[in-house]
């Protein structure tokens, strides 16, 4: 389970997800579900530490604004490459709510989907399988160029 | 039309090179097929029953004498001589090798063409009508537009992993030559009493298994806010389009099931919350491309040369060709040459590379270097002299280019079916051959009139059977192929979804049938301007039942 930020995997991610049967931690690092976000409000107003949410890809992120608002990290889901939800989310999220810490997402990424999902906002990628700095560098530069403006844009446009 | 700069040419070129990292990883073994093919098909690679196929986009059907050489050379050098020209407006190699695929992809960027985007869950090449820009009933010139929707899809970083393929087309003429009602998003182009433009958007057509004709949900949208007016819609798409089921995930189903109002609120409710300056063409990128596409430099001619006059009358052939494929231009002394794909027993859309090759020559000779590619799969000359045409016709007639059937009973559209396609239940191809046949002569056709037949090899609809005046779906029933047929299908400004006839025909009665069908409408015809069409929609399809399944 590498999770890579800034080109390079992450050794010791502060970052506890938490599950159903978890009672939150007193300090620590954590991601809780959206689903047990109230269910845990409580105990998370005293807990000693940053504060995640993992939201799942058929929730419509307007709804949750003043939650995410409080958040540390978001992380959001690719259940299968193939599915694109998250794009729009992150892009939601980055755009129009103004969230501007950790956007992490988790699944099933492909090293070839890196660029796009940088693009629409993420910073941190959670995926199974290898992972190989060379190759991700390598996808990650090879078109220096695009036609629509991205948050935190690093490409090249037209007349600039 | 529009030229690549530089900042074009590095894109495509990192492109192809990107490509040929992903293809290198996949012969490696580094990628699975599984995981190569999401890749690979964003560039217009599929697998088909006998080799990998090659889809290269023709952005809204447009190409250069210099790009259709291009693509003749790849004919040649990397497949069996030919290629095939789409209902997209876009080519296909049927026989390139996965190995020389990037070498490919860089003799395209080479000229300015490339194949992202020509298949994949994402947003299509976008089309357009073929007589963009010189039709005599164009209100606007749609290419700019088109234009600069094919820049911003291109490679889009939040819709390349949608439900489904998504497809848009744009028209600025009042016939609608570009089938826009049978897209995911199509729009007209409109000027008002003030001489502003603006656009009417259509969302939600579609062919398939579930054939739909698009709602109108947008309204003289302007042009600054064409973009994000896109975005809107195709945020509300991939947030909330179905993923479930692969048919169920077009946009039209999500418009059918949502309703088309609620889905119109929820696109405005998006737009309304967009950061719209941040998503608009940049600040005169419009007006740049746009005078790529003012007029060639015409010269003031006569409106009809006595030359022309006395070519017709000397020569019946070329005057039967005049009459079906040559068509109004919008300048005095100029008109618009179509070049049928669709010879008598052809397979339709197919093209030699001697034949692109001598189109290319046509172009640079005649018509300003520049050729179109129409969605019903033929080529066009688009401002030629009228003093030129016969000279034109007499190369094409000598290369077997000649066939005087635009819009006419052979000029079909047909999917590849069971000759090449997967998915295919029937084959589609023989069919249109035998149906070219029985109609092979020109007087019989030219008798006939308009009439639009369109085959798919399965219900994907690839072949547009349900917008065909006579459409023909080729079906399995254990074993068998056989043939359903539906009348009364359009997909011009009047679109309209087919309605089945009844049970279906065999391989060998089909040509039969469509014949049947043809001399009950001669029958039925008030007048020779009565078009097949028109009869179906004035007396239904009783009486062509009645003549197809009487003595059964
Ligand atoms: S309609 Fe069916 S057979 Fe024809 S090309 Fe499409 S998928 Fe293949």
């Amino acid at each position: 389970m590498p999770i890579i930020k800034d080109g390079a995997e992450v050794r010791d991610d502060p970052w506890l997800m938490l599950t159903d049967e978890m009672d939150v931690p007193t300090e620590g690092d954590v991601i809780i579900p959206l689903a047990l976000a109230s269910e845990k409000a409580e105990r998370l107003s005293n807990h000693n530490g940053r504060i995640g949410i993992a939201i799942p890809n058929d929730v419509n992120i307007e709804d949750y604004a003043a939650l995410i608002g409080t958040a540390d990290l978001i992380q959001l889901e690719l259940p299968a490459f193939t599915d694109g939800r998250a794009y729009s989310q992150a892009r939601l999220l980055r755009e129009e709510l103004g969230f501007d810490k950790e956007l992490r997402v988790k699944g099933d990424v492909l090293v070839d989907q890196a660029a796009y999902l940088k693009r629409c906002g993420f910073d941190s990628f959670d995926f199974d399988g290898p992972f190989d700095a060379e190759i991700w560098a390598r996808t990650l530069s090879i078109i220096s160029s695009g036609y629509q403006r991205n948050y935190r844009d690093s490409l090249k446009h037209r007349g600039a | 039309m529009y030229i690549y700069d530089d900042f074009d040419e590095t894109f495509v070129r990192e492109r192809a090179a990107q490509f040929r990292d992903q293809v290198e990883r996949r012969l490696s073994g580094a990628l699975t097929e599984e995981q190569f093919r999401p890749l690979r098909l964003m560039n217009g690679v599929y697998l088909q029953l006998h080799a990998y196929m090659l889809r290269v986009a023709i952005p809204y059907g447009t190409l250069s004498s210099g790009q259709m050489r291009q693509l003749a050379m790849i004919a040649r050098k990397y497949d069996k001589g030919y290629g095939h020209f789409t209902t997209r407006q876009n080519i296909q190699y049927n026989w390139p090798k996965l190995k020389d695929l990037p070498d490919i992809l860089d003799d395209l960027a080479d000229v300015g063409m490339h194949a992202i985007q020509t298949s994949g869950n994402c947003i299509r090449n976008v089309t357009s009508d073929q007589w963009a820009g010189v039709a005599a009933d164009e209100v606007t010139d749609p290419r700019p537009y088109a234009e600069l929707m094919r820049q911003w899809s291109s490679l889009h970083p939040e819709f390349s992993y949608l439900p489904r393929k998504f497809k848009i087309a744009i028209t600025g003429a009042e016939q609608d030559r570009a089938a826009i009602a049978f897209h995911d998003i199509g729009i007209r182009v409109k000027r008002n009493e003030t001489g502003e433009i603006g656009f009417d958007v259509y969302v939600g057509g579609g062919l398939g298994r579930t054939p739909m004709v698009a709602k109108k949900i947008g309204e003289f949208i302007s042009v600054n806010d064409l973009l994000p007016y896109l975005i809107a819609i195709l945020r509300a798409y991939n947030l909330e389009g179905r993923r479930d089921n692969k048919y169920k995930a077009r946009i039209k189903i999500l418009v059918h099931e949502k309703g088309a109002e609620a889905f119109k609120a929820r696109v405005e409710e998006i737009f309304a919350g967009l950061d719209k300056d941040k998503l608009r063409a940049p600040q005169g990128e419009l007006e740049r491309i746009a005078k790529f596409f003012d007029n060639p430099a015409y010269e003031t001619l006569e409106i009809e040369p006595a030359s022309l006059r006395e070519a017709r009358a000397d020569n019946k052939a070329f005057d039967a060709w005049v009459r079906r494929n040559v068509a109004a231009h919008k300048t005095d002394g100029y008109a618009i040459a179509n070049i049928s794909l669709k010879p008598v027993e052809g397979i339709p859309g197919d093209a030699s590379a001697e034949q692109m090759e001598l189109v290319a020559q046509m172009a640079d000779d005649y018509s300003f270097g520049e050729i179109r590619v129409s969605h019903e799969q033929n080529l066009v000359l688009a401002h030629v002299k009228k003093s030129d045409l016969y000279t034109i016709w007499q190369a094409l007639e000598a290369n077997g280019l000649g066939t005087p059937n635009i819009g006419a009973i052979t000029d079909m559209i047909t999917c590849p079916g069971l000759d090449y396609c997967a998915l295919a239940t029937a084959r589609s191809i023989p069919i249109a051959q035998k149906i070219s046949h029985k109609f092979s002569s020109s007087e019989r056709q030219s008798e006939i009139g308009d009439l639009k037949i369109k085959i798919s090899g399965c219900i994907n609809a690839c072949g547009h059977h349900h917008a065909g005046h006579i459409g023909i779906l080729g079906l399995d029933k254990k074993g068998e192929e056989y043939y359903q047929i539906t009348l009364g299908g359009s997909g011009d400004e009047n679109a309209a979804v087919g309605e089945i006839l009844g049970p279906g025909f065999s391989a060998d009665d089909v040509a039969d049938a469509i014949d049947t069908l043809v001399e009950r409408y001669i029958q039925l015809r008030s007048s020779e301007g009565e078009t097949f069409l028109d009869v179906v929609k004035r007396v239904g399809l009783e009486p062509f039942k009645e003549a197809l399944y009487a003595d059964h």
